[in-house]
């Protein structure tokens, strides 16, 4: 995708329309009176080869030469806007409420930064840093945009999104869906009397609708029953609103970013490999779409692990999980795969080209004198740092785009008090006939990924209910339930 | 909703002797779309988690009552598709579904914007397609409008809502739907009879008595409500078909004859016999044994260096000789849970003969009823679907078969790991799988669960190969079968799998936990303790030989909460 789109300002038509998502502007446009800022988060699991993701330096410029030869060599082009905070951990990890399971956590407590339900279902018990922003900065919807390709598990293993306390918000994996929610709101030429008529049947219906609950919250409702009655209403009241589309929410820049009827039916077709490839860039051009229509600025895309690579030249017989654990499977020790670290290897360089592919999209797209991505913040998140230890230490995290600034760019920040290194993938496995335990390594990091978090937040310009800028996230900073947070605030190093 | 992702079912205690477990395993080889890990027995953590974040116990005894539900839960994806099918009869496809527009399938909460925009992008498809196919039009629209087609709209919307929102619209409401048909000429572009009744049946379409299953009724009987007729029809027919209910049922509940645990058994008895009840019961279990996509059942590949016979297309054929087996069970057989323990009855076909030591020449494509040899084959969990899907790459895997067995069809309870279990694994020293598995589980912090529960029902199974195969030999060493294996707190001495599931088929165990499974099936949310009640019930009933899976199913219709509803706790999240 090289081609330019320009975005024709932020100034879009008016359009009532009572049933398209609203774009209630005003509410979190920059303070500058620029465009809006965005979060963007890619999210892989399996952990990958630490070894080799890293810049070459933890501390300092990031360039060609710092990415030679890494997992992030793909972004070269794009260095001098790269952020890769290191030295970051996920908190909670490890033994919490008597329940541990890496996978779980790093699911469920990745965005939460909340402990998991040790019963039941194990859901996280917090509600996740994209439905926190999208509450505080989305233009109308309060949902953020949560994608994944393929399957994905419908249990902990496959949520990453909490729109409350135990309240998973699974996943949206049909790209058409995504797609007829933007088509609606393609400006479609000025107010018709055709659209008179359709504003008044609109509200109509939504009279209809207020009307059934309000007829309900007349009876003797439980208070879990009553709250979902307001929410649907105070939806109902936010779809009224008129909405403003952007002038660059249209068909042509749809069809110039590769999105028509015809792309989103082969990119819907059956089968994992399908998914991965034409699905997946099918959700990485209509993440760029959303952006253009300013129809969400939290996006969330997720790549499932439970995959057997066989696209791209890619021709695995394991699954993933099962080369993370070295053996194929997910037993924690045994013979070694022939040739795992190879495969590994391949599929990050396979995820490091997708980043680079959402990353270049989202640069191509002007917008006044910057581009989208340098008013966005695009992370790679990992749900694991070293795929074979199943760990959450020094994390393998980058950020592209400064979000209108905010951010340093073309270096690496090492926010431990100490040389951390890269963790160590390669210590077994190494030649034929090797065995696999777990990797018992040490990894140095354990900066709360919280703190990364409210650097994020306020880069987005997310205030708090006093109008303040954010200063915490989550439940907890350490693994221990009882303390709550006890290392408050953003991470200045990581500040322009 | 799958209410299995919501919750697990639990054991009255923790198992004697199981202290911990390896819970990565679980990792992402568990994929079907429920929580099989262990569930601690100890209230949760005492620093819980202020706020919101604390769950509510799980129970453990019974607590004579009625539990508390939401008044409005909303329909969920399969049931929409369902009730939809029921009403227009439009004979949508996988394609066409309106599933494939609406949100995934809600876990609690609210209705949220993505949500909302699926309901609203449904309903239009859904108008747009009746109104253009003359079939599904005149099963809607049954009179031909006349004068200012006021007494025709008053018709359809009677009509047509009764249906939509399973009971008779109230005055008020046909009032307010009336309105939009007096306003026709400001709601559409030209007032026409046609377009006024397309935005009326958008309308229908998204009203939350359409979109949940409203329980509206507030007569109370001690201290809980009586449902209504109608509402009793509803929970029989998304209880059991999944779906809205039939003439029948409406006819049932304007008799009154839905008030009584008889006239409800009457219409239960009557459903069972309808496809969509064979569909509902497929679906259980296919959650029974984690078949649902995506799971170990849907994709794997095997070592052809190891298992020369195995071809990818055993995978659906085995995928559907389980799931004819649970049908054949239940409804042809009429049998009961022995029967799915150890029937010697299976399903074949050309590619999976040979895995039987049947010869493939004497079947075709499609699936064939045999009787196995029931001292090998007893039972679902001895045929290949289960055995191959709970293999790896290229070796049987007693662990995974072992967990599933101890989690899933006993329920057992495997309390939560120490800190690090994880970096505790042992090297997996020794030449079989046996000697290997309980080598890397050796350590005090494994081998409580693993050395008394996982490991030796495992090793019971390994009779069978990665492919499902019989197998004596691994390498040069004859595989030992025979093994220790706690069935609750109870230590069984057992020679193989037919043995230990013998053992398994006459335990309380599996009673409980097949029948607690049901109910948070049928009921549609997690286990309470008035619950355990009725699966009490259900456990002595299945000790009787001739208790069939068919009763056990309408007797789910029977308990008094299944005819009242109480008040949510303001406790529930």
């Amino acid at each position: 995708m090289k081609r330019r789109i320009f975005l024709r300002g932020v100034a879009g038509a008016a359009l009532a329309a009572p049933f398209l998502s609203s774009l209630d502007r005003g509410k979190a446009r920059a303070a500058d009176g620029g465009s809006p800022k965005r979060l963007v988060i890619f999210y892989t699991q399996n952990g990958c080869i630490v070894n080799r993701w890293f810049p070459k330096n933890e501390n300092g410029v990031v360039d060609a030469a710092a990415l030679a030869g890494t997992t992030l060599e793909p972004l070269t082009k794009w260095a001098s806007k790269l952020l890769v905070p290191r030295g970051l951990a996920m908190f909670p990890k490890g033994t919490i409420n008597g329940y541990f399971d890496p996978h779980d956590q790093g699911m469920g407590s990745k965005l939460t930064a909340a402990p998991i339900d040790p019963a039941n279902s194990h859901w996280s018990t917090g509600k996740s840093l994209d439905h926190v922003l999208a509450g505080m900065i989305n233009p109308g919807t309060k949902t953020p945009l949560v994608l994944s390709v393929g399957n994905v598990f419908s249990n902990v293993k496959g949520i990453l999104s909490y729109k409350d306390a135990l309240t998973p918000f699974p996943p949206e994996t049909k790209v058409k869906n995504v797609y007829s929610t933007l088509t609606g709101l393609f400006a479609g030429g000025g107010t018709t009397s055709a659209a008179d008529y359709k504003v008044t049947q609109g509200n109509s219906i939504i009279d209809l609708v207020k009307g059934d609950l309000d007829s309900f919250k007349r009876l003797n409702m439980s208070n879990s029953d009553k709250k979902k009655i307001d929410d649907w209403l105070s939806l109902l009241r936010q779809t009224e609103q008129n909405v403003v589309v952007s002038a660059s929410c249209n068909m042509a820049n749809a069809t110039a970013l590769g999105i028509t009827d015809a792309s989103i039916k082969s990119a819907a077709g059956t089968g994992v490999a399908t998914a991965f490839t034409l699905g997946g860039d099918m959700m990485i051009n209509l993440m760029a779409l959303t952006m253009m229509c300013d129809a969400n600025r939290v996006l969330l895309l997720q790549w499932p692990g439970f995959v057997t690579f066989n696209w791209d030249g890619i021709a695995h017989s394991y699954d993933h999980h099962g080369l993370s654990h070295r053996v194929g499977s997910a037993a924690v020790s045994g013979p070694c795969v022939d040739g795992v670290i190879g495969m590994i290897t391949e599929i990050d360089n396979w995820y490091a080209g997708r980043y680079a592919k959402l990353v270049g999209l989202i640069d191509s797209i002007k917008e006044g004198d910057r581009t989208m991505l340098d008013n966005s913040a695009v992370m790679w998140l990992p749900e694991l740092g070293d795929g074979n230890a199943h760990n959450n230490t020094n994390l393998p995290i980058v950020i592209a785009g400064s979000a209108g600034g905010y951010l340093k760019q073309g270096v690496s920040v090492n926010l431990e008090t100490k040389a951390i290194g890269t963790g160590d993938s390669l210590g077994t496995c190494q030649a034929p006939g090797d065995q696999a335990g777990f990797n018992r390594q040490a990894s140095g990091g354990n900066v709360p990924l919280n703190k990364l978090y409210v650097t994020l937040m306020n880069a987005m310009g997310a205030k708090d209910a006093a109008g303040q800028p954010i200063t915490s996230f989550g439940l907890m900073d350490t693994s221990d339930v009882a303390k709550g947070i006890t290392n408050p605030g953003e991470l200045t190093a990581l500040k322009a | 909703m799958n209410t299995w992702a919501k919750a697990v079912v639990t054991a009255a205690a923790l198992l004697t002797g199981c202290t911990g477990t390896i819970s990565d395993p679980g990792g992402n080889a568990h994929p079907s779309g429920t929580a099989s890990g262990g569930v601690p027995g100890g209230p949760p953590g005492s620093g819980g988690v202020s706020g919101s974040g604390a769950a509510p116990a799980t129970p453990s005894a019974c607590s004579p009552g009625i539990p508390g539900t939401t008044r409005m839960p909303l329909l969920t994806n399969s049931q929409y598709d369902n009730t939809v099918q029921e009403l227009f009869g439009l004979g949508l496809t996988a394609e066409t579904l309106p599933s494939s527009m609406l949100a995934p399938d809600d876990t609690g909460g609210s209705v949220d914007q993505r949500t909302w925009t699926g309901f609203l992008g449904a309903a239009d498809m859904l108008v747009g397609k009746v109104m253009g196919d003359a079939a599904a039009k005149a099963r809607v629209l049954t009179c031909t409008p006349s004068g200012d087609g006021s007494a025709c709209a008053m018709q359809f919307i009677t009509n047509f809502g009764a249906k939509a929102f399973r009971r008779p619209l109230s005055a008020d409401e046909t009032k307010r739907f009336m309105a939009l048909f007096t306003n026709g000429k400001q709601i559409t572009a030209t007032g026409d009879f046609n377009e006024v009744a397309a935005v009326i049946l958008k309308a229908f379409l998204v009203s939350p008595n359409f979109l949940t299953r409203a329980e509206l009724s507030e007569t109370p009987e001690g201290s809980a409500f009586a449902l209504s007729g109608y509402e009793v029809a509803s929970r029989l027919s998304y209880t059991l078909w999944g779906s809205m209910p039939d003439s029948a049922l409406f006819a049932a509940a304007a008799a009154g004859k839905l008030t009584t645990p008889g006239g409800i058994l009457e219409q239960a008895q009557r459903m069972l016999g309808d496809k969509k009840a064979r569909t509902k019961v497929a679906s259980f279990h296919d959650q029974y044994a984690h078949i649902t996509a995506p799971s170990r059942w849907t994709t794997y590949d095997r070592d052809k260096k190891v298992f020369p016979s195995f071809v990818p297309a055993m995978i659906p054929a085995l995928q559907a000789e389980t799931q004819r087996f649970f049908d054949y069970i239940t409804f042809e057989k009429k049998g009961g849970l022995r029967d799915l323990l150890l029937s010697p009855v299976a399903f074949v076909n050309a590619t999976t003969a040979p895995l039987y030591g049947l010869d493939a020449s004497k079947y075709g494509a499609d699936l064939a009823q045999v009787n196995l040899d029931a001292a090998t084959r007893p039972g679902i969990f001895t045929r290949a679907g289960f055995l191959a899907a709970y293999s790896e790459f290229d070796r049987s895997a007693p662990i995974l078969r072992g967990a599933f067995i101890q989690k899933e069809v006993l329920c057992a309870q495997i309390g939560a790991p120490p800190a690090d279990a994880l970096s505790m694994a042992a090297p997996a020293t020794g030449t079989t799988n046996r000697e290997r598995d309980d080598a890397k589980t050796s350590p005090a912090a494994c081998a409580g669960c693993h050395h008394n529960f996982i490991n030796p029902t495992g090793f019971a199974f390994e009779g069978f190969d990665g492919i499902g195969k019989v197998q004596t030999m691994e390498g040069s060493a004859t595989i030992d079968t025979s093994a220790q294996v706690g069935i609750g707190a109870t230590k069984v001495d057992v020679k193989g799998a037919a043995d230990l599931l013998g053992k398994i088929a006459d335990s309380k165990e599996a009673k409980a936990c097949y029948a607690k499974k049901w109910v948070e099936f049928a009921y549609d949310r997690s286990l309470t303790s008035q619950d355990l009640c009725t699966v009490d019930t259900l456990v002595g009933k299945l000790a009787q030989n001739d208790y069939r899976l068919v009763d056990l199913i309408t007797d789910l219709t029977q308990t008094q909460s299944f005819r009242y509803r109480a008040q949510e706790t303001e406790l529930t999240p």
